[in-house]
């Protein structure tokens, strides 16, 4: 049993933390309340007010979550959400993790970071006048209010049982998993991180002013959260990967959109930031995107929280908790938006630019990345949309997505190649065509050497070549800030030495983003997977690697069965890997997992997943090559890496007026030791849909099947494809689409007829007619939206008129010397 | 009371916390310029350093040094009004840490269970255990035993309780093994050795090893002991010496008083035996009622050994106890196991068929019986007739995906599912396990109006073949759907 006696620890740990809950949202409302009042009473003390209920906030937030954790770590069940989450037979880690594996834990979770981030504001963030400090945490608090209520009435983690069960009903296999530990915190960290760019915009609207500095303060900010989320998402997307055993990373599903957007668009925060630090303009696009970041975080927590997402209808038959959330998000969000109506004209803008410039290339980014997001909300609601004001079903399901968003993105990606290229205000375009020229002719070679080798797919080649392109302009507008290839060597290294941290975030973002780019394309269209039963022994090729099933055995973990295959995987007869793909069953929950054999080379990973005994001695066993996937994790890895290296810059530490030095802005590590388990709540079930009695003997009719298969949507799914489910519907079609080919239907026949008996809502990508006009249409007119805002933005710009001597030399006094 | 004080003393520490700003001597702030132009002086000196290494023209760096000084100047004019002294203020000190006390105890005394004390499982293990051992529930029972013998390994009383429990509920390894502690605690007791040796033939699937049988010869040779009797004879039946034990059965049945409660197991074996053997009954068992009679003039279909006595009467107790409590699939299932292994193929089917019944809306328990019904070869002719199309039921893995859904997304796996069944049945109408399975679901989704057309297509499929026509009329009975 647990270690921890009962004699140590008076048995009050529950309730204390129920009771620091309460007391926090008290701390959150008066913290809310009183630097408010005290801005317009002009009152030092009443600010101050605000660093003080920060920490208190952040302490019994602590204190509650601590409490909760305990409760689940000596499996008291008379805590309600410990009876219903965990089971006393769960190894350690996981009854930990478990703690935020449900929906209230989670909610506690997502509190903790909100008020561990106001904490770091008032500690770290003492170079932000106190007035603006103040305001920001009062506004933070504010989404804390709302947020304590929520769970305090709605959803209390410490609910108790008068009289508790022997054993507590076990949590989601799936969740059982180290990637699921730290998926959740990283993406809380960053949902959460922009109630902070939230709060400095809504600070900034209520004060009435925004200017560089404003911007400077709140950029750590958005570059914690930024890494968080790209972590979050993707080590979501990896957990999907290797656990859910199908090998795809994404699918476009509303849960992923819900984490996608937030990140869309506080990229394009990121950026937008720096032209207001730097040039003093798009200020009031910056405010906007900051509300709209936050708005995203709060939709999509929204939208997973509420059940919407599975049916509208059921979410009307138990409102409360998605009301209560819709609430908090009309109030919030809305309430910040008619300030902004309010306040903003008001705001002057400041430095002006030509079309050609640094600052236009970013206004360009921002004006993709929020088409982009666009399509992707757009995407995401149409279908509640439709169901709601028609009844109506249609699926949004990847072909919308990757024909909509991928080109407006890659347009993206292809400009922020040059970016970096150009200079501020006004750039010379020949010349900067002129030093990309390199990295122009670096990509026609390469795709061109692709080529040769036998990579020839159109668009796959363009997905790389993409890659290329991003990745050499990136690396050689470092080499120019090094002065290479005219520097000597030594100068070079020490330029490079001298380089601020952020030009390196903007190095590794870059070049991050550039193989992310290259492994989506190569896995997306090279491929290989193949589906059979196969008898121990057996072999099947799969891209050029031989992969042998030597046997399958019986196996016991701590609190599961499984059977374990090895596969022997060899090319050209020589062994490559061995690959132990396992088939568990929890008996606690009733509930099987597949775990993925995966071995990880530079170019590509295999993959196998074991099925269902065939009933012949044999086992359905499913294999990959997937090539890039490896590219795109660590893709990832870098871009998020470029947020945190951007955050060491000395820069972003200035700002104390009197002290002189400051520490770092902030121990990112702490908050990144808790996690939670959002996505997971709505994830989709196992895959091995696929049982061996169903299949086509011949491989060309098989084959035939899986491509028409993965166009046809799983009815009761999210955005699952019927050969990526185990749902019974899912086989059911599987069964009616085999039919019909060994009937001898053309694809064409075989669609109709399924078309026919199921609706349009079966086909993953939503034919064009009538009531899917507006939904194709909507990425055409978001972009052209992007297109003319740009325009108008750029033509009511005025130049400032010059400075006067006398000005220049009141300047001069108030910035002091010139250092020598 | 502990939790009050803890609670009362961390709300006062959060008040005077909160307090403390409005209490502190009044300090001057620099004023919102200066933070504003030490940022503009950090990106002056940074343009110079651009500058210095020759990275912008001199043009752009005084377009730029223009921008920033215009920055510093208007900061200089529109910030210097902000707040710089702060006041002492204890009217204000009050009512913070007043309010902070006040309302976060008063919101804790609203929402709060301040009686509802931790309770570890460590800790409650033991009382939860107990209570439910004294209201009948073996397995706490055992559960309990197991905590107490970690403690106490000693205890004879406890590892005999301990297998008796693991006896009574079926797990006879386990209670084998706790019978041999008990036993070598009770300086091999000859009462004890045979309870062991049964607990060990029973976990060998009533075959008696080699050791149960030396065992069962040894308690014979200490007291004559009846159990111990009756299984060496069986032991010799399943040695294939029928003879032998016919002549040890009759002895025991000799020997034993006419209340022992174990003759009319033993007259059953004879019986058993006989007919195997195709003697005369009479002649083995003078008294022979009708019945025994009747069942020993039966064709042979199984060596006696298999359809042992044992096995029989747990059939016949596990009949009685779902008739008390019907929600134990697993039950069902070990009934229709035993019947079957008895050779009463048509018993078998209806404990299933039973279990069903019971469990119409849990597609877990279906799917549980299914297989067992497809284990023990129950579906009969038309599984045959079908060829592929193996199992038909939900896989663990759908079911347990549905234990997950919500009702809604259930309700569409159900339907999902019925659709399936109702398509196949298209196909393969000679199917009337599926047209049994397919009306129930139809009345267990309350569509009387597809039930009824259930029916209608059912019977359309078994015209002339009454057996299976009564059974579907019985089904739609049973379930209140119309038949015209």
């Amino acid at each position: 049993m647990s270690g921890v006696s009962s004699g140590l620890v008076p048995g009050i740990v529950v309730e204390f933390g129920h009771f620091s809950l309460c007391l926090a949202l008290v701390v959150s409302l008066l913290q809310f309340v009183v630097p408010l009042a005290g801005l317009r009473r002009e009152s030092l003390a009443a600010l101050r007010f605000a660093d003080s209920a920060a920490g208190l906030q952040f302490l019994a937030t602590a204190a509650a979550l601590a409490a909760l954790t305990y409760a689940f770590v000596v499996s008291d069940f008379s805590v309600a959400n410990v009876a219903q989450n965990s089971h006393s037979s769960k190894p350690l880690l996981y009854k930990v993790t478990g703690v935020w594996a449900n929906h209230e834990g989670s909610m506690l979770l997502w509190v903790f970071i909100l008020t561990l981030f106001g904490a770091l504001i008032s500690l770290f963030g003492r170079g932000i006048p106190t007035a603006l400090r103040a305001t920001v945490l009062a506004i933070q608090s504010a989404v804390g209010v709302g947020f304590f209520a929520y769970i305090l009435l709605t959803s209390n983690p410490f609910a108790r049982l008068p009289v508790p069960p022997l054993d507590g009903q076990g949590m989601n296999p799936l969740l059982q998993d180290p990637g699921v530990a730290f998926h959740p915190p990283m993406l809380y960290l960053g949902y959460v991180g922009f109630s902070t760019a939230f709060s400095f915009a809504v600070a900034a609207l209520i004060r009435g002013r925004v200017d560089p500095s404003w911007a400077r303060w709140m950029r750590p900010w958005i570059l914690i959260a930024w890494a968080g989320l790209t972590l979050g998402i993707a080590l979501g997307s990896w957990w999907a990967y290797y656990e859910l055993g199908w090998g795809g990373f994404w699918f476009w599903d509303p849960v992923e959109n819900a984490s996608f957007m937030p990140w869309l668009l506080g990229t394009a925060l990121l950026h937008s930031a720096i032209v207001v630090e730097k040039r003093d303009a798009l200020q009031k696009w910056t405010i906007l995107l900051a509300i709209l970041t936050f708005a995203l975080s709060l939709i999509g927590t929204f939208l997973v929280r509420s059940g919407i997402l599975s049916s509208v209808h059921a979410f009307a038959n138990d409102p409360e908790r998605g009301v209560f959330i819709l609430a908090l998000l009309v109030l919030l969000v809305g309430g910040a938006l008619l300030l902004f109506a309010w306040r903003a004209p008001a705001f002057a803008e400041g430095g002006v630019f030509a079309p050609v410039s640094r600052e236009g290339a970013l206004l360009l980014n921002n004006l993709l990345l929020a088409a982009a997001t666009g399509v992707v909300f757009f995407g995401t609601l149409y279908p509640l949309f439709l169901d709601l004001m028609s009844d109506d079903k249609v699926t949004v399901g990847p072909p919308f997505f990757n024909q909509t968003f991928l080109p407006i993105f890659a347009v993206a990606a292809a400009a922020a190649a040059a970016g970096p290229f150009l200079s501020w205000k006004r750039a010379d375009l020949r010349g900067v065509l002129q030093r990309l020229r390199a990295a122009f002719a670096l990509t026609l070679l390469g795709a061109a050497v692709l080529a040769l080798l036998g990579w020839r797919e159109p668009l796959g080649l363009a997905g790389l070549a993409l890659a290329v392109w991003l990745m050499t302009a990136t690396l050689s507008d470092l080499l120019a800030r090094a002065g290479l290839p005219k520097a000597s060597p030594a100068t070079a290294l020490r330029r490079l030495a001298g380089l601020p941290a952020s030009a390196w975030g903007l190095v590794l973002g870059h070049g991050g983003l550039a193989l992310v780019v290259a492994g989506v394309a190569a896995i997306s269209v090279w491929k290989a997977e193949s589906i059979q039963a196969q008898q121990p022994g057996a072999s099947v090729a799969v891209a050029g690697y031989d992969f042998r099933l030597l046997d399958v055995g019986a196996s016991r973990g701590p609190n599961y069965q499984t059977s374990l295959a090895t596969v022997e995987v060899s090319r050209d007869g020589e062994i490559v890997a061995l690959l132990f793909p396992e088939r568990r069953w929890y008996p606690v929950e009733r509930q099987p997992t597949t775990e993925a054999g995966i071995e990880t080379l530079w170019h590509g990973d295999l993959y196998a997943v074991l099925g269902d005994p065939d009933g012949a001695g044999g086992w359905v066993t499913r294999y990959y090559y997937n090539p890039g996937v490896v590219w795109m994790w660590a893709g990832a890895l870098l871009m998020a890496l470029g947020g945190l290296v951007s955050l060491c810059d000395r820069r972003l530490r200035i700002g104390a007026p009197r002290r002189a030095s400051r520490r770092g802005v902030g121990p990112v590590g702490a908050s990144t030791a808790a996690a939670l388990a959002l996505l997971l709540l709505a994830a989709p079930g196992p895959a091995q849909a696929i049982s061996a009695d169903e299949m086509f003997d011949d491989p060309a009719l098989e084959a035939r099947a899986l491509a028409l298969g993965k166009e046809l949507r799983c009815l009761v799914c999210q955005n699952q494809s019927i050969f990526d489910s185990n749902a019974t519907l899912a086989k059911s079609l599987r069964v009616v689409l085999r039919e019909r080919i060994a009937a001898g239907d053309s694809d064409e026949q075989v669609m109709a007829y399924v078309v026919e008996r199921y609706g349009d809502y079966v086909l993953l990508e939503p034919p064009m007619n009538a009531r899917t006009l507006v939904l194709w249409l909507s990425p055409l007119v978001l972009v052209a939206a992007a297109v003319y805002g740009g325009w108008r933005y750029g033509r009511r710009r005025r130049p400032a008129a010059a400075l006067s001597a006398q000005e220049r030399a009141e300047a001069r006094r108030l910035l002091g010397e010139e250092p020598s | 009371m502990t939790l009050w004080i803890a609670v009362t003393l961390a709300a006062a520490l959060a008040a005077l916390w909160l307090a403390w700003p409005f209490l502190r001597r009044a300090a001057v702030e620099p004023t919102e310029a200066d933070h504003a132009i030490s940022i503009y002086r950090d990106q002056r000196d940074e343009l110079q350093r651009d500058a210095r290494n020759g990275l912008i023209s001199d043009a752009e760096r005084d377009a730029a040094e223009q921008e920033i000084e215009r920055r510093a100047l208007r900061a200089a004019r529109l910030l210097d009004a902000g707040v710089s002294v702060a006041r002492r203020s204890p009217a204000l000190a009050a009512a913070a840490a007043l309010l902070t006390l006040a309302s976060s105890l008063g919101l804790y005394s609203q929402l709060g269970t301040p009686e509802a004390e931790d309770q570890p499982l460590a800790a409650r293990r033991e009382a939860v255990l107990e209570r439910r051992a004294e209201a009948g529930d073996l397995e706490s029972r055992a559960m309990l035993l197991v905590d107490r013998l970690q403690e106490s390994p000693e205890s004879f009383e406890d590892w005999w309780l301990l297998a008796r429990s693991y006896g009574a509920l079926g797990d006879h390894a386990s209670a084998a093994d706790a019978y041999r502690r008990a036993a070598a605690l009770s300086d091999d007791d000859p009462a004890v050795l045979s309870a062991y040796a049964e607990a060990m033939t029973l976990a060998n699937g009533n075959k008696v090893p080699q050791a149960a049988r030396l065992i069962f010869a040894q308690v014979r040779d200490a007291n004559g002991d009846p159990r111990a009797r009756y299984y060496i004879a069986l032991a010799k039946a399943q040695a294939q010496d029928f003879e032998g034990a016919l002549a040890d059965w009759r002895a025991l049945l000799a020997d034993s008083s006419e209340a022992a409660p174990w003759r009319s197991v033993v007259r059953r074996d004879i019986v058993n035996m006989a007919r195997f053997l195709r003697l005369e009954l009479r002649a083995v068992l003078p008294d022979a009622t009708e019945a025994e009679l009747a069942k020993a003039a039966l064709p042979v279909e199984r060596a006696p050994a298999q359809a042992e006595a044992p096995a029989a009467e747990s059939a016949e107790s596990l009949t009685a106890a779902l008739a008390v409590d019907p929600k134990d699939w697993q039950g069902w299932i070990r009934l229709a196991e035993l019947r079957a292994a008895e050779g009463a193929g048509a018993e078998a089917r209806a404990a299933i068929e039973a279990g069903r019944e019971h469990y119409a809306g849990a597609p877990f328990v279906l799917a549980k019986l299914d297989e067992a019904a497809a284990a023990l070869g129950l579906n009969g002719a038309a599984e045959a007739a079908q060829g592929g199309v193996a199992s038909r039921g939900p896989s663990d893995a759908e079911v347990a995906a549905a234990a997950e859904m919500s009702e809604s997304e259930r309700d569409a796996m159900v339907r999902g599912m019925v659709e399936g069944l109702a398509d196949r049945l298209e196909g393969q109408p000679d199917d009337l396990d599926g047209w049994l399975m397919l009306i129930r679901s139809y009345a267990v989704l309350q569509d009387p109006e597809a039930a009824r057309e259930a029916v209608r297509r059912a019977k359309a499929a078994f015209d002339g073949v009454p057996e299976r026509l009564e059974q579907i009329a019985r089904l739609a009975e049973s379930l209140g759907v119309s038949q015209e």
